[in-house]
């Protein structure tokens, strides 16, 4: 999951992951949801675009859509596109529990790579930005 | 003979030379300055090559499109006392043109994606870009084209006029190529790949799009409009002298292109009624 610089809400994919690309946007696109990121009745990009954007094929981003609708978390509809579906929000108290165990998880990385409090906090903040060597510093070709 | 080839091989030479010098020079700075101010962006330097190549390519191709439709339509003739003269058809220059537009925007570059691919999840739409008037004009010119050739049917079949059957299904046929073809490259350019950038980076490319669509809309309902407008020459109605017919022509060409001009350099949407890039834009 990514936080655009645009303000919006996006999703990446790192093709040297072992998880699919359709597995990691279906993931992060189903966690948004969950977590109450997407609101019910949100339109996502058509396909094409997003595939455009990620570089990827389109049957990649649209096996990803039908996986989330299978799932229950999107709903299709020819010339409507597809919309995120009413479902229940995750209680606030598994957001707080999964992002303290990604921090932990974090929390430990760092103290194996030797990495100070200061320097991971740091990471975190321009990781959130979309800063050091993100996307977010990409240039053009 | 040999003089008329003589004066095509100096305006082919002199069309090369041009496309040459015009295309070889650098934009200026106060042309990225002008497109900025139009498009209400703020250049920065991440986003200033993304703008120098972007006009430098829409250049390239449209002054080569144009030099081409002007060596095209050129015919050389001779004058009364002698004279070679040369005369040119405005409407085969500014096909031209608008060829050179449409390859500009197919050769554009784009964003690439970075190492780790990321985007947005906030749908492009084509009101973001042009006022939703400009969009809808290529396919309400095609209208307009299906429209006068049922006229010009119904007209012939009632006996009121005297189409030219053949042109009429031409022109007509011609008027729905470009619009479907103008209506491609229009979501070719609305679906250009937009990966996650720095926001003066994506503001450049919006900017981009924008001036893109507004280039393609209004050119191509006046390319569409012209050829409604042979259509038109092509109906003979009875009792209407040619003449008229003539004028009518020349003035729906003049019309056409003020209508094309102000459109094409009409200012893109405002920031403020551009979708809150904060949301996601909820169905």
């Amino acid at each position: 999951m990514t936080a655009s610089d645009d303000g919006g809400v996006g999703v990446s994919v790192d093709p040297s992951s072992p998880t699919p690309p359709y597995e990691q946007i279906r993931a992060q696109i189903a966690t948004m949801i969950e977590a109450g990121t997407l609101a019910a009745g949100t339109q996502l990009p058509p396909i094409r675009q997003l595939a455009a954007d990620l570089g990827l094929a389109a049957n990649t981003v649209a096996r990803a859509y039908r996986e989330l609708e299978a799932g229950g978390w999107v709903v299709s509809r020819v010339r409507h596109g597809t919309t995120v579906g009413a479902r229940r929000r995750m209680p606030e108290a598994d957001v707080r529990r999964r992002l303290h165990e990604a921090a932990r998880g974090y929390a430990a990385l760092a103290r194996q790579l030797g990495v100070g409090p200061d320097e991971a906090v740091q990471a975190v903040r321009s990781a959130l930005r979309g800063e050091a060597g993100g996307p977010g510093l990409d240039r053009p070709s | 003979m040999l003089s008329y080839a003589t004066n095509a091989a100096v305006l082919v030479l002199a069309a090369v030379l041009v496309i040459v010098i015009s295309t070889s020079r650098a934009v200026s700075r106060r042309r990225v300055e002008r497109f900025a101010e139009r498009q209400r962006l703020v250049v920065t330097a991440s986003n200033r090559d993304q703008l120098y190549r972007y006009l430098h390519t829409t250049r390239r191709w449209r002054v080569a499109g144009l030099v081409a439709g002007l060596v095209a339509s050129s015919t050389f003739f001779r004058g009364p006392s002698g004279e070679i003269s040369v005369g040119a058809d405005l409407i085969v220059i500014f096909v031209g043109w608008f060829l050179g537009a449409l390859v500009a925007e197919a050769r554009v570059e784009h964003l690439a994606p970075g190492r780790v691919r990321a985007a947005s999840l906030r749908p492009r739409r084509p009101e973001q870009y042009v006022a939703r008037f400009a969009w809808a004009l290529v396919p309400a010119a095609a209208v307009v084209a299906v429209a006068t050739g049922a006229a010009t049917a119904a007209a012939g079949a009632l006996g009121w006029a005297e189409p030219n059957w053949t042109w009429a299904g031409v022109w007509l046929l011609v008027a729905l190529t470009v619009a479907a073809t103008v209506r491609a490259f229009q979501h070719v350019v609305l679906r250009r790949p937009q990966p996650l950038a720095a926001p003066d980076v994506i503001a450049a490319d919006d900017a981009i799009r924008s001036r893109a669509l507004h280039v393609l809309s209004a050119g191509g309902a006046a390319l569409v409009l012209l050829m409604v407008l042979n259509q038109i020459g092509s109906v003979h109605p009875v009792g209407v002298a040619d003449s008229v017919i003539y004028t009518i022509r020349i003035l729906g060409a003049l019309a056409v292109a003020l209508f094309g001009w102000l459109v094409a350099t009409s200012a893109p949407p405002s920031a403020a009624a551009r979708p809150d890039r904060t949301a996601l834009g909820a169905a």
